[in-house]
Formats: C-alpha cells, structure tokens, sequence
C-alpha cells in the first residue's frame, strides 16, 4: 500500500509526466480510502488552474506596478534599431 | 530570394511603448529577476521583427508577442545561470526536502497534520485574496524552484523542453517541481484567504 507521502509524489508528477499502469492503479486505491491525498489533489489542481490562468492573465501574478526602467527601454530601442538597421552587430 | 520583410512597416518602438511594461510584468514574474526580465524582453522584440512576417495577425498583437516571450524568458534565464554560480541550485537539491517532509509527515508517511478543505477551487480563482496569497507564496519560494515552476505551469513548457533547456535531468526536474507545489501548498493553507 502506498504511503500518503508516496502519493504526494506521484500526483505531483502526474502533472509532469504520464504514470504507469501500476502507479495509476496505487493511486486510485489510496485516493479511496484517504481524505487527505484527496484533498491534497484538489490543491494541486487549483494551483495549476491558478497558474494557467496567469498565464494567460498575468497581471494577477507579481508586481503590477513594475516597469521597465529607462535605461532598459533606451538599451533594448537602440537594439532594435541596430537590428533594423540591417546589423546585428555592436556600433 | 524571397524579398526581405518590409522592415520600415515594422514598428518596435510602438510594440515598446504599448507592450513594453506588459512584457516586462510578464518576464519579472517568470524569472524573478530583473536583469532576466528586461534580457527576455530585448531578445523578444528582436525575435518578434526576425518572424514578423510569419505573423499573420490572427491572435492579438500582444498574444503573438507574449508566446514568443516565453522561449526567450527561458533562454534567458539558462544564460544567467550558467553566467552564475550553481550555488542556488544545489541550494534546492540539499537536504532541505528530507526536512520539510518529516515535517509533512509521520514515520509511516502519512499526514502528520490533517490538509484543510479549500472549498470550490472555481470561487477561491475569484476570490482576490486567494491570489494575494498565491503572490506572497510564490515571492516566498527559492528563485531557482520558482522558475522551473513558472516553465512548467505557467507557461505550461513541456517537461523535456524544460529539461533539455535548462540541462538538469528529468528526476532532477520532478523533484524541484514536487517542492515547489509542496512548499506553495502549505504556505496557501498557512494563509487565512479562503
Ligand atoms: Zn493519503
């Protein structure tokens, strides 16, 4: 019988990689009888829908009020213009 | 040859002043690390003009510039730590996780503390002080795991590509995953937010 901490692991990595069969099955099994793996997979899923979905809406992750400084956006302009310059090469 | 892109039609220094904070906020909170961010967004705007004319138009300006911030955010971190020492990462793979597991659990591996019931994960997604929390959580987490978390489920970076970027092996990449859910989850439940 698989331990809970055994199942921590694998249901992390379920999100990373695909179980074998016997993995499933052990998982399943524990799943059954233990709240507390259960619960702790549902955690699991709500942080990567949490995740996901700062990934598409990133402003509800770190600093809303960081911005690029005025040494980088001069840095990375005269980048670009160098680049569209035809060079890709330091002046 | 095929004629080269109308380049004069290309604007970056409009991709700059409308795109530039967004991209920025993006990488910031990818790699946390400024110098990594503002690389990123350089190395994306110049890759952004490099395919310009493959870009059809059909997603939004800043999606289109937002997938391919993602690679670049990658590369840029992989760049910086070679450019540093490894000592943060041997930081996550000390005994660190030994640890924070018998703290987790008992002698047979199980719960040493009973996990709360969180509720309707679809409400907490709109609750404003869940993603408080998620934030001081994720501010909270070792740099070099925070990253590899943000590849992974953030941007949602395939664990092989991941792997093959950053050069650590695939156990290697599991295990730093695996904390960093750990050490999120019990951050979040420590947080009253629910
Ligand atoms: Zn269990």
């Amino acid at each position: 019988m698989l331990s809970c901490k055994d199942v921590t692991h694998l249901a992390s990595e379920s999100r990373d990689r695909e179980l074998g069969a016997m993995e499933r099955m052990g998982m399943h099994m524990h799943l059954w009888i233990c709240k507390g793996c259960r619960r702790f997979t549902q955690h699991m899923e709500l942080l990567g829908q949490a995740m996901r979905m700062a990934g598409k809406e990133p402003e509800r992750i770190g600093d809303p009020d960081a911005r690029l400084s005025q040494e980088a956006g001069d840095r990375i302009r005269s980048a670009l213009q160098r680049r569209l310059n035809g060079g890709g090469t330091q002046d | 040859m095929p004629n080269p892109s109308p380049r004069s039609l290309l604007d970056p220094e409009r991709w700059l002043q409308e795109h530039g904070n967004y991209l920025y906020r993006y990488a910031l909170a990818m790699a946390r690390n400024e110098e990594i961010a503002e690389d990123a967004v350089q190395e994306c705007l110049l890759a952004a003009l490099e395919s310009a004319e493959r870009y059809q138009g059909g997603a939004s300006e800043r999606t289109w510039l937002t997938s391919i911030l993602r690679n670049k955010v990658c590369d840029a971190i992989r760049r910086h730590s070679r450019e540093t020492t490894m000592a943060q990462a041997e930081d996550v793979f000390g005994e660190h996780g030994e640890e924070e597991d018998a703290a987790r659990f008992n002698r047979r591996g199980h719960w040493a503390v009973p996990l709360a019931d969180w509720g309707d994960p679809a409400r907490s997604l709109e609750n404003k002080r869940f993603w408080q929390a998620l934030n001081a959580c994720l501010e909270r987490l070792p740099p070099r795991l925070a990253q590899l978390f943000m590849l992974r489920e953030l941007a949602g970076m395939e664990t092989e590509n991941i792997c093959q970027e950053m050069e650590i092996s695939s156990t290697n990449l599991w295990t730093m995953l695996y904390r960093s859910r750990m050490g999120l989850r019990q951050c979040l439940e420590k947080n009253d937010w629910s």
